[in-house]
């Protein structure tokens, strides 16, 4: 046994000795050319789909696997590659194979011929609300309250807003405030005497719906809250904010006043004071950090547009949007867009991305190498609002009540798909959730959805 | 060399040099994990290329190691059934023996023609060496049981598996080594089964272990020692000599199979060295391996393939749990560390410098089975095995006395001193990182993959290779699984067939539980020495189903 050990051990020793550095050179891109007499080192491109299986072609010839796959062993120069599969549209690029470099296209959605379209409600509705990344929708007949559906959108299901013998009923609305992944909605209407702010909460079964209007004393530039503390909200007005305590009762008027923004972002008060100072407040006060004093220029900067939005973004980037559209960072070259930005939506998982969006054009910010600019589009003649899909790799955003969805990503196509029509003056909401776009059909008025991405 | 074989040191400058050892293993564990997890982080790509070298080199070792379980289990079976009874008579008549049976061979199956062939190539190395054992019938065997917490119904199944085995009984003195700390009712039940069965030994000892003897830690060696000391005064006062009788030290739950003590009296008459060898049966833990949760068997079945893979390579093993060996070595060498929680292999270490490298223990195939620990539910088993493979893992504490001995021998071969100091601390090390290696770490660096990483082909290629290399240990894992069908105990049991397709699928955890409950716990026992938090002995939990 002894003498059978020694034997395969050395076996073994030979074996791991002759693999090891073959299969290191291997995963460096080095293979040996047999015509050549000689090692060379390669390169490679991954690429996976949505949906998957679809054929893989490099050039004319097709490759043997599917998608997802690693194009293994490429000797350096320019291939084009194509993805085929049934029932969807081409996709190709051509790129430069460098060696011991790899190319990745990661989640090509492959676009379908036509786009899957499902009847969900049957209408006529005039107007759709969300907050983005929202599980619900709501849906409405009318301008009247009574005709305000709720739309669950993982369950797939739709109940009215009201009880049956609400007070509320016959309440026409004005406007709607959303946040993102927040199920609650705060609405604002009734008659031009009898103004009202109600607090709707989703997450509860039959949804809980107070009446705050007495805790707001005159309509705000905005009123956000943040999802995890949903039940203390902030009404914003152009130089203060108030607290209110939906749960209580309680208000909290003139709570910080002399601002000139404000934004909540990871649990954080921002505020941008008299002074052009960023700073950042617990919720009840108790701590205070200067996050950012504004130098360049600052005593113009903020003159033009009235109240600033504030998000801070988690690699310590910090956005202005100001109510005519100018979009400003704490970091050169710090105005972004002069005006017109109509929304900013962010990328769940990445916050090193961000697409914002004009009436013309959308734009990306990348955050992973310093700071990068570019436009995606810019032949919109009415974009009103604007998603991403697919990881953060496409925009699905309605341009003059039609959905396109564009590619985003370095090295995409600056065609926009056309997916559906929309019905005039309705927003859409695409949830990454389900892959699914959810809009008021022009035709006949219905709630429909149509598949983006297929799950 | 004598050698002081405990960690108490006589003056400062070995003081010094044990603790400096004694975070050798963790620190080098640490270093392993969370060096790999910062390069990961820093450079992964230079941690994927290591990682790719580190997976295939545990893919063949486990292949390699695969090869030994098998060719292992094949001798098992081969000597599975052999009359050990009449090779020792055969020992006892040599020559006309080796003339006879040699030259004739036998007529029965394969099996039986092999394990001939093995008796044969012994019996001639035996004559040529010249160093005839005594006759058999001069051979006595003692047994010593410690027992503290232990309840009669744990002890009893051992004390019958002695009786009711092929060896007579009427030539084993059985020693109960029992705590003073131990209670009365354990005392009781004890007591009982000496009365039970003292007449069918040649005597049954119980002796009580007083607690706090100066030098003395609670530990399980303190009382085997001093059982066998009083073992000792019994042989000199019935005159039999030392060198004629073999100790075998039991845990308080193990059950010999009943060829073990023909198997070890053939062993030990036929080796040359006898003295100079420990005896080392195949552990399994059949006694309740069906009243257990899946994660203790498979981890326990492990530690049995093991012990199988290293029975093939004696000139490494050391002693493990239950094992056998020569008293008149036992006194020589100054019995069991009475301060050391790793009794078991401590004393083939004190054997070693003892005789100055020149021992080793000689594997011998056939089977004592032991409880799994286990608890009254899933949290407490898993709480005890967790303590018990801790425990197994404090072995470390070796390692540091091992090296100030080797330091200071000029006895001991040089290449003996390094290959068994390095494969004492590789042991260790590999023990408590590998499973962090293979399961977390190895994924790490496309993890944390930068931009200038992530376009690299490192990135895509290595994780695959890996996979592929992770795919081919699967050969390694179906053998085991079916080994270790092989090697259930083929008693009955409710539900037999179902229990056993479950067991199969059981397998299919091992890289969770063989971190939660093999890597962690051997960590947690060299960072308690690495910063001189030193155990105490610990009686891990035994039940049994009433049935």
């Amino acid at each position: 046994m002894i003498i059978a050990r020694r034997i395969l051990f050395f076996i073994f020793l030979v074996l791991y000795l002759a693999l090891c550095p073959l299969l290191i050179l291997y995963s460096f891109g080095y293979i040996f050319n047999p015509v050549k007499q000689e090692m060379d080192r390669t390169g490679l491109i991954y690429l996976s789909s949505m949906p998957e299986g679809a054929d893989i072609y490099l050039g004319r010839s097709r490759y043997k696997q599917k998608t997802p796959a690693g194009i293994e062993a490429l000797t350096p120069g320019n291939y084009k590659i194509t993805l085929r599969l049934k029932g969807r549209k081409p996709w190709s690029r051509s790129v430069y194979v460098d060696s011991g470099k790899a190319i990745s296209f990661k989640n090509i959605l492959l676009i379908p011929k036509t786009f899957p379209v499902k009847n969900i409600l049957a209408g006529p509705f005039v107007k759709l609300t969300a907050g983005h990344e929202a599980d619900y929708l709501l849906i409405a007949g009318s301008a009247d309250l009574d005709s305000y559906l709720v739309y669950d959108c993982r369950r797939g299901e739709a109940a009215p807003l009201l009880p049956e013998d609400s007070l509320f009923s016959g309440m026409p609305v004005v406007s709607i405030f959303t946040e993102e992944s927040s199920p609650v909605f705060v609405i604002y209407g009734g008659s031009l005497w009898n103004r009202r702010y109600l607090y709707v909460n989703l997450a509860e079964t039959p949804a809980e719906i107070v009446d705050i209007s007495a805790l707001i004393s005159e309509r705000p530039v905005d009123i956000v809250w943040n999802d995890s503390d949903r039940y203390r909200i902030f009404a914003l007005y152009r130089d203060s904010l108030d607290i209110v305590n939906v749960r209580t009762g309680a208000l909290f008027p003139g709570y910080i006043e002399g601002i000139k923004g404000c934004g909540i972002s990871h649990k954080w008060l921002y505020i941008l004071d008299e002074k052009n100072n960023v700073l950042r407040q617990a919720y009840d006060k108790d701590r205070e950090e200067l996050v950012y004093s504004w130098r360049w220029d600052s005593g113009e900067v903020f003159k033009m547009s009235g109240f600033y939005r504030i998000r801070a973004l988690e690699n310590g980037a910090i956005l202005f949007l100001g109510q005519r559209g100018r979009l400003l960072i704490n970091k050169p070259p710090y105005s972004l867009v002069e005006r017109g930005v109509i929304g900013l939506e962010f990328y769940k998982k990445n916050q090193d991305i961000l697409l914002y969006w004009t009436k013309n054009s959308i734009g990306i910010l990348d955050f992973s190498q310093g700071l990068a600019q570019r436009v995606v589009n810019d032949s919109g003649t009415n974009i009103t609002d604007c998603f991403f899909v697919n990881e953060g790799r496409y925009a699905l955003f309605n341009d003059n009540n039609v959905l396109r969805l564009i590619e985003v990503f370095p090295g995409g196509t600056d065609d926009a798909e056309q997916v559906v029509e929309i019905k005039n003056n309705t927003s859409f909401f695409y949830s990454e959730d389900t892959g699914k776009a959810y809009y008021i059909d022009p035709r006949d008025s219905g709630l429909k959805s149509v598949t983006i991405v297929p799950r | 060399m004598k050698y002081n074989y405990s960690r108490h040191c006589s003056n400062n400058k070995d003081k010094a040099l044990q603790r400096r050892l004694e975070i050798v293993p963790g620190a080098l564990s640490w270093a392993i994990i969370i060096g790999m997890s910062v390069l990961s982080i820093a450079a992964p790509l230079a941690a994927a290329v290591i990682m790719v070298a580190f997976v295939l080199y545990w893919v063949l070792r486990l292949l390699y190691m695969n090869i030994f379980l098998v060719l292992s289990y094949a001798r098992l079976s081969v000597e599975k059934g052999t009359d050990w009874m009449s090779r020792i008579s055969g020992i006892d008549h040599i020559e006309s023996y080796v003339k006879g049976m040699c030259v004739r061979g036998t007529d029965g199956n394969l099996k039986e023609k092999v394990s001939l062939g093995f008796y044969c190539r012994d019996l001639s190395k035996l004559m040529a060496s010249k160093a005839l054992p005594p006759k058999s019938k001069d051979i006595y065997h003692l047994v010593i049981i410690p027992v503290f917490k232990e309840t009669g119904a744990v002890v009893e199944p051992g004390i019958k598996g002695i009786v009711s085995g092929r060896y007579p009984s009427s030539r084993a003195l059985v020693v109960i080594a029992l705590e003073g700390r131990a209670t009365e009712e354990i005392e009781k039940d004890i007591s009982g089964i000496k009365d039970k069965y003292k007449k069918d030994f040649l005597d049954f000892l119980v002796v009580r272990h007083p607690d706090n003897i100066p030098g003395e830690r609670k530990v399980k060696g303190a009382n085997t020692s001093y059982a066998a000391k009083e073992a000792g005064a019994y042989f000199d006062k019935k005159k039999i000599p030392y060198d004629n009788v073999i100790v075998s030290c039991f845990d308080a739950d193990t059950v010999p199979n009943p060829d073990y003590f023909s198997c070890l009296t053939y062993r030990f008459m036929i080796t040359p060295d006898r003295t100079r060898r420990s005896y080392q049966p195949i552990p399994v833990y059949h006694n309740n391996i069906w009243d257990v949760s899946g994660f203790a068997r498979i981890l326990d079945i492990g530690t049995s393939f093991f012990e199988l893979v290293e029975a093939t390579n004696p000139r490494n093993m050391v002693t493990f749990s239950s094992h056998s060996m020569s008293f008149r070595t036992l006194v020589d060498v100054g019995f069991w560390p009475v301060d050391m929680i790793s009794d078991d292999s401590a004393i083939f270490w004190k054997a070693f410098i003892h005789y100055d490298g020149d021992y080793q223990t000689q594997p011998i195939y056939t089977t004592v089975s032991m409880d799994i620990v286990t608890g009254r539910d899933i949290k407490e088993s898993f709480v005890n095995i967790y303590r018990q493979k801790r425990r197994w893992a404090w072995g470390v504490e070796n390692f540091p006395i091992v090296i100030r001995a080797f330091l200071r021998s000029s006895a001991i071969p040089i290449y003996k001193k390094i290959t068994y100091g390095y494969r004492l601390l590789e042991a260790f090390v590999s023990w408590a990182t590998w499973s962090f290696l293979l399961a977390l770490i190895s994924w790490l660096p496309a993890f944390f993959a930068g931009r200038e990483f992530a376009t690299s082909t490192v990135y895509y290629t290595a994780p695959r290779i890996q996979g592929t290399i992770f795919s081919l240990s699967s050969v390694g894992l179906v053998i085991c699984m079916l080994l270790s069908i092989l090697m259930l105990p083929r008693k009955k049991t409710r539900n037999g067939i179902l229990k056993r397709i479950q067991h199969i699928f059981e397998w299919l955890f091992i890289p969770v539980i063989v971190l939660a409950l093999s890597a962690i716990p051997a960590l947690d026992s060299q960072t308690r020495l690495a910063f001189g938090r030193y155990m105490e002995f610990w009686t891990a939990g035994k039940y049994r189903k009433t049935r």
